[in-house]
């Protein structure tokens, strides 16, 4: 690994944003407080030129290349910059919604006594989280990982008098130290495994375990991969450890967008930062896509039946998040790196309008009702979906043997495609089907897009079914973001 | 296959849920279900009664009475 120019300044202008936020998070709240609404605009415009020190990064990364840039080396443990493709697109992610959060923010807390508090513990949250995101080894991901933890119990505690507000942050601080007891142990046990702690050593290492087969410290290794999907479905809520998540509703709405679409997250960047490791213990992935895919049913049916918005949201990311634990677990890390996008972005924009749902439905606004599917357009939207997706195997020539998460997801994805285009043909125009069935593009874009990849001869050489995912062609369908909706919302 | 199976049936049936639940809501059985899954079929209560082993302090019974 050589420390180059060009290397140095794309690892320079990804740190400089964390870094920014760091350094206003450790102002004293006290002089912040005096300070309240200045302060709040000061945090504001510094989560903005973060985002131009992200955005100088990326274009540094197309230019110049993968950066990995290590600093201050003494044995094992390093300060480092990992900044690949996934870094940039998650970096880009959390910039910007930090930035949006920031400035909603000014307005939203202005003339609270302890506004210079809040701007203080906010920028210190986003600063951790984009710290976990460039980590360069993971010494330095666990204490991103646990910063910004503890970071969002002071956001979480922001009205320390609510009962509720105490009681939902304390299920949090519980849950999160059983995650980080995962890392912990991880650590100690890659630093037996590998000596040493650096993401590339680790991937090459993991990359030459997948061409040699069956391992000789499997037991290790399976240890290791067990435990980082513990520590993925305790920081992301899946369904045993999902109660902390709908409660904590006494927050700022502010902290709820941040926390739903930008640090909930983090379980699932976890695994797809990881994903050389993970894949070499298949049962540990199967277990990640059982409770992944158990959560996302769980909690969207429990979502239903709430009528609180905030509370129903909550439960939708539940659901979201488990869906996104079964595409990885599944193999499928570039759909879920996809839908970790498209989730955060629309989930923050529903958080920070849930306020104006109220006012909306007082002026004008008639709930439209729900249209009920017929048994028979159920039984033809299952119908419809397997015909597809064999009809696809077969114009592509894909063996679904050898990809069970194709088979999983396209016929997932071709079933809620047809139940919606099924009930709006029934019950509305074609429009408005046609409108419903534009949010699925993009995942049926990704699904055909991958038949096509599998089916070109020359990918077959990528280990068994699990793909190599943020592959520099998936990048268009990132454009798609915005607009796909997963049906699980 | 038994996963990918399983897990077709599972999306399958949460599919149906999703779309019929409020035809539904007429059948007993289905009103019960309802509120099962609108108390989150006491998950949430389990947690909370884990949460109240926590010994709370003093100084925080305070600012909860206010």
């Amino acid at each position: 690994m050589t420390n180059d120019h060009q290397t140095i300044l794309t690892a320079a202008s990804a740190a400089a944003g964390p870094m920014l936020l760091l350094a206003f998070g450790a102002l004293p709240a006290a002089w912040l407080n005096r300070h309240g609404w200045r302060a709040a605009r000061t945090g504001s415009f510094i989560a903005l030129a973060s985002l131009a020190f992200t955005l100088l990064s990326v274009v540094s990364l197309v230019w110049l290349g993968k950066a990995d840039f290590n600093w201050a080396v003494a044995g094992p443990l390093n300060l480092g910059v990992y900044f690949d493709n996934l870094s940039a697109i998650i970096l880009t992610l959390v910039s910007f919604l930090l930035a949006v959060v920031a400035r909603f923010s000014v307005n939203y807390l202005a003339g609270d006594p302890a506004q210079g508090r809040f701007t203080k513990w906010l920028c210190l949250t986003g600063g951790s989280v984009l710290t976990i995101v460039i980590s360069g080894n993971l010494v330095q991901f666990a204490l991103a990982w646990c910063a910004t933890s503890l970071c969002l119990h002071q956001l979480l505690l922001f009205y320390p008098g609510r009962p509720g507000a105490v009681l939902a942050a304390r299920k949090k601080f519980v849950i999160s130290r059983l995650g980080d007891v995962c890392l912990l142990a991880v650590i100690i046990l890659v630093h037996d495994t590998f000596h040493s702690w650096n993401f590339s050593t680790l991937f090459n290492a993991a990359k030459s375990l997948h061409e040699t087969g069956p391992l000789a410290n499997g037991v290790e290794i399976n240890v290791i991969c067990f435990l980082l999907v513990a520590g993925a479905m305790l920081k992301s809520a899946q369904f045993p450890f999902h109660s902390w998540l709908p409660d904590t509703m006494e927050t700022p709405t502010p902290v709820s967008a941040l926390m739903h679409a930008g640090i909930i997250n983090a379980g699932g960047f976890l695994i797809i930062r990881l994903h050389p490791l993970v894949t070499l213990s298949p049962a540990a992935m199967s277990t990640l896509a059982l409770f992944g895919a158990f959560t996302a049913l769980f909690a969207s049916v429990v979502m239903l039946t709430h009528a609180s918005v905030k509370r129903a949201l909550a439960f939708s990311t539940v659901a979201q998040m488990g869906f996104m634990m079964l595409e990885c677990g599944l193999g499928a890390f570039g759909l879920a790196v996809l839908h970790l996008v498209a989730h955060s972005l629309y989930k923050a924009h529903a958080f920070l309008t849930s306020g104006s749902i109220v006012g909306l439905a007082k002026s004008a606004w008639t709930p439209t009702e729900k249209p009920n599917a017929h048994p028979l357009t159920i039984a033809a939207a299952l119908a419809l979906a397997i015909g597809l997706t064999l009809g696809g195997a077969a114009v592509f020539n894909v063996d679904y043997r050898h990809e069970p998460a194709l088979l999983v997801l396209g016929c997932t994805f071709a079933m809620a495609l047809a139940l919606r285009f099924g009930i709006y043909g029934a019950k509305h125009s074609t429009s408005n089907a046609w409108r419903s069935g534009r949010f699925l593009a993009a995942p049926l874009g990704w699904f055909i897009f991958h038949c096509i990849k599998v089916s070109v001869p020359c990918s077959a050489s990528t280990s068994g079914s699990m793909r190599n995912s943020t592959h520099g062609l998936e990048w268009p369908w990132l454009r798609c973001c915005s607009r796909s909706s997963c049906w699980c919302s | 296959m038994a996963l990918v199976a399983l897990l077709l049936a599972l999306f399958l049936l949460v599919l149906v849920i999703q779309t019929e639940l409020p035809e539904w809501t007429n059948r007993p059985f289905f009103r019960a279900v309802y509120v099962h899954a609108r108390n989150g079929f006491y998950f949430n209560t389990l947690a909370n009664r884990a949460a109240a082993l926590w010994p709370v302090k003093t100084s925080e019974k305070e600012q909860l009475k206010s």
